[in-house]
């Protein structure tokens, strides 16, 4: 064999893409086929989003048009992403969410993890309980049945997010539990809330439940729906967290036990970092599940941003231009899902068992 | 026996299900002593090491350590914390740094400052000639250097007995040596060492005692230049037959 003393060189882009799509001709047909009908889908959306549309909040001109009607977006936006919070305070929602939003982001990053990233994710929540809900520090007081929008999506987002966790972890663990009580609980459970859809459970405790406990015990109905929500994340965390821990070799707990090592040290310092490592991508995904599960609330006249984006639509003059707030609504959710997608790929690059 | 050992173990049972795993097992270690365990596969070796550091716990019979009975006490569990283990798949932990792999255990059960960890942890690391991986994690390493970090690792505890379950069995050949010399070391500074290996030369090397086992029992205690030159049973003859031919 003759020598080689330098590696191949590598195809440049244009000839991989080249070589990739117009191969052989089965695949340049397909190629081309599906190239143009992209294309024109293209054409479309630009003609109808850009070339034909409407800017202005004018109703009248969106009526002439033939192409989208942005103005309604303009005209519905405070509406859409506040909801019938009153217009003379709506400044505390708005501050309240990025609080809530600075805190959540700043105990995302790694050097927060643990103690301070769980104070600074309640201490989030709290500040924002107390500008939204007011009747203290001369706050005007608004009842939960006037919150709504963007800044609710989040706060049950969070909250569904920052029990649902730790619940999901105990859940987890209990159903790997030897006492067989603990065991037949946990799994119970998991089963149980994984089995019903969730419009079920909210349904329960926003109709239900009232009528079954004692009036004195009426919890506010926004608490209600929180909890249903915790528990509903909850029971997918607690299996995607088993998965995890089904993966931690059995080496690493008699490493932990022959170090002296308690089980609670055990636990905290050696598995759990492992399984959650581990169950990074599935954990992120159900992030997202639950993000856009909190939009099942609207159902139970509560006005999360899909809610209130059907409050919006009740104006009859702007009612055909649906598909553009739709369009707005869809847009904030994907911005959503979109980053914690990505922050949970930067999390399984910094934390991949290497 | 004599009542100084540092560790007795008097007809020890272990059962899993219907299967008799030890049997009637006893064994006494004094301090600085170096024993071998050795013996065909199945036979109750790892058995016996992980029921004295409690891994597994035995059904019958008795386990001191320090003039400990080793039971689900609290004085158990803190006498337990002066032995040491290396296991033969390393189990270092994968999400720790070498460096970080060493200081846990003194840091969480032996409360110790992080910088008196860190000093410790890097001598024990220059000890077994590793100090230059520290901030490296186990899966960047290889088996014997990941051997020699589990090795490292279990002496942070400052143990009075050093467990060895087949520690170089999932290595390759070339890693061997140096694992065995990080032992032998170990030795030298007289440590107390029950070493469950198939390398005979290490056990002709350092042992005080070769154990032989079979069928969860103990049928020979011997030193090894009469375990190797005159072993009493048929069994140990057709076992060292096997192992010593090639």
């Amino acid at each position: 064999m003759a020598e080689m003393v330098r590696p191949p060189v590598g195809a440049t882009l244009a000839e991989r893409w080249r070589h990739t799509l117009f191969g052989d001709k089965p695949s340049a047909i397909v190629s081309t086929v599906l190239l143009l009908g992209i294309a024109w889908a293209l054409w479309q959306a630009l003609r109808w989003g850009v070339f034909d549309a409407v800017v202005r909040p004018d109703a009248e001109a969106c009526r002439a048009a033939e192409g989208a009607c942005w103005g309604v977006i303009v005209e519905k936006a405070r509406l859409v992403l506040l909801g019938r919070f009153p217009s003379g305070q709506q400044w505390r929602p708005v501050l309240g969410s990025i609080l809530l939003l600075g805190c959540v982001g700043a105990a995302a990053h790694p050097r927060c993890f643990g103690r301070v990233g769980f104070v600074l994710m309640v201490g989030g929540v709290v500040a924002f309980g107390v500008l939204m809900a007011g009747g203290v520090l001369g706050l005007a007081p608004v009842g939960t049945d006037l919150w709504g929008g963007l800044p609710l999506t989040l706060l049950l987002a969070v909250i569904a997010l920052l029990i649902g966790v730790p619940l999901g972890i105990a859940l987890a663990l209990g159903r790997r539990s030897k006492l067989p009580a603990v065991k037949w609980l946990s799994t119970t459970y998991i089963e149980l809330v994984r089995g019903l859809p969730l419009i079920t459970l909210l349904f329960f405790g926003a109709f239900v439940l009232p009528l079954l406990l004692p009036p004195q015990w009426r919890l506010d109905p926004m608490l209600r729906i929180g909890i249903c929500l915790v528990m509903f994340a909850a029971a997918y965390l607690a299996e995607v967290f088993r998965g995890g821990l089904q993966a931690v070799t059995r080496g690493q707990y008699e490493a932990s036990h022959a170090l002296g090592l308690n089980k609670w040290q055990a636990l905290t310092r050696v598995v759990l970092p492992q399984a959650l490592r581990i169950t990074i991508a599935p954990t992120a995904s159900l992030f997202i599940g639950t993000v856009k599960d909190t939009t099942l609330v609207s159902i139970v006249n509560v006005y999360d941003l899909t809610g209130t984006l059907k409050l919006a639509m009740g104006d009859a003059e702007w009612r055909p231009y649906s598909v553009e707030m739709y369009v707005m609504v869809s847009a904030v959710y994907l911005t959503i899902g979109l980053t914690i997608a990505s922050y949970g790929r930067y999390l399984e690059r910094r934390y991949a068992l290497k | 026996m004599s009542a100084e050992n540092l560790l007795a173990m008097e007809s020890v049972h272990k059962w899993y299900g219907n299967f008799h795993a030890l049997d009637n097992c006893s064994l006494g270690v004094a301090r600085g002593e170096k024993i071998v365990v050795c013996g065909p596969s199945g036979s109750g070796k790892s058995t016996l090491i992980r029921c004295i550091n409690r891994i597994e716990q035995h059904d019958g019979g008795h386990i001191a350590f320090e003039g400990v009975t080793l039971d689900d006490s609290r004085k158990a569990v803190e006498a337990r914390k002066g032995i040491g283990m290396v296991f033969q798949q390393f189990n270092l932990f994968p999400h720790l740094t070498v460096l970080e792999n060493v200081m846990l255990a003194p840091t969480l059960v032996k409360r110790q400052g992080t910088a008196a960890a860190r000093e410790k942890a890097m001598s024990l690391l220059a000890r077994v000639r590793i100090v230059e991986q520290a901030e490296k994690y186990p899966g960047q390493l290889s088996g014997g250097q990941q051997q020699r970090v589990a090795i490292a690792r279990a002496l942070a505890m400052q143990p009075q007995l050093m467990l060895f379950d087949e520690p170089t069995s999932a290595l390759d050949p070339e890693m061997v040596g140096e694992v065995l010399d990080a032992m032998k070391e170990l030795a030298r500074d007289g440590m107390t060492m029950i070493v469950v290996t198939h390398e005979m030369g290490f056990a002709r090397q350092v042992a005080d005692r070769v154990v032989f086992m079979e069928a969860g029992r103990i049928l020979e205690i011997q030193p090894p230049a009469n375990f190797f030159d005159h072993p009493q049973s048929e069994r140990c003859r057709a076992f060292l037959g096997k192992i010593l031919k090639h």
